[in-house]
């Protein structure tokens, strides 16, 4: 039962480490809460990885993101994720294959946050490889 | 028969760790982050607004476009700027809320194989403006334009056909 109790809470633990180290570019408030988001960019030598998320620091009515990545200012991906009633959306990092002219990397993401009470929010974030 | 049956064993060990050291060098091999000094940052993102400048003096030639009748939010910090209602000349609330409606309801369309857009708003504050190249080399403009200040954003897409995309060099 102890041996059940320690795994649980140290897998509890790593998911709320892994959380908090998630990296984050920028953000916007107002006076009811905040609205977090992160384009990221990892190349590697015959890869390269990209992410985004939006977070917001309540529940909000109506939570979004949109992100677009480009390879050499060419849009190679589009993905949009929403949330209705909640605080985050995430999309999870995607690897692809570099090819040969594959040689500079941006991610632009969309940030935004609708909500009647609590006022909406949006801006943008970009990392360049 | 030991000794046989030993060394057949440690062959297939020995086999087995070198196979497996193949494997790990290789996957950290291409794990390994590529590191670029500040220079060569600088150099690739001058070569992608190198072109797509080339783009937009193509797009402006073909649409006939004045820019001196625009703000271009070329930066993601003049994007924020405006999302913001900070951006002197371009506070009004309904300019702002176009532009976030544009994103929110997938209103604008970037396709795969096309440029990255160059942005613009119309300094009388009743036009927005997304422009970019498709891969058949079409000059696009998706336009959000209103005829006075109290009418609602409408959407005309207009085409015309430029050069191709400029080679990356």
């Amino acid at each position: 039962m102890k041996r059940i109790l320690t795994t649980t809470i140290s897998l509890l633990l790593i998911v709320v480490l892994s959380t908090n180290i998630y990296a984050v570019s920028d953000h916007r408030s107002n006076d009811n809460y905040r609205l977090d988001g992160a384009s990221n960019i990892d190349v590697y030598s015959t890869t390269f990885e990209a992410s985004s998320s939006t977070f917001a620091s309540v529940n909000v009515y109506w939570i979004y993101l949109h992100s677009w990545v480009y390879v050499n200012g060419i849009v190679l991906h589009e993905e949009e994720k929403e949330a209705t009633d909640y605080n985050f959306v995430n999309w999870a990092s995607q690897t692809w294959t570099r090819a040969d002219w594959f040689d500079s990397f941006e991610t632009l993401s969309y940030h935004s946050s609708v909500d009647a009470d609590l006022g909406d929010l949006s801006f943008a974030t970009s990392e360049t490889y | 028969m030991k000794i046989k049956k030993g060394i057949a064993i440690g062959f297939i060990l020995v086999l087995a760790l070198s196979l497996t050291g193949v494997v790990y060098a290789s996957s950290m091999n291409a794990k390994a982050e590529v590191k670029l000094t500040a220079a060569e940052i600088l150099e690739k993102r001058k070569k992608v607004e190198d072109r797509l400048n080339t783009v937009w003096q193509d797009i402006k030639k073909t649409h006939k476009i004045d820019e001196s009748q625009y703000v271009i939010l070329d930066t993601t910090d003049k994007f924020n700027m405006f999302l913001a209602g900070e951006m002197e000349g371009f506070t009004d609330k309904d300019l702002i809320a176009q532009m976030d409606k544009i994103f929110q309801k997938g209103l604008v369309e970037i396709p795969i194989g096309s440029t990255k857009p160059t942005i613009l708003i119309k300094k009388n504050g009743q036009e927005i403006v997304f422009a970019n190249k498709d891969n058949e080399g079409k000059n696009i403009l998706q336009v959000f334009s209103k005829k006075d200040k109290t009418a609602e954003f409408s959407k005309e897409v207009l085409s015309n056909q430029g050069a191709p995309i400029p080679a990356y060099k």
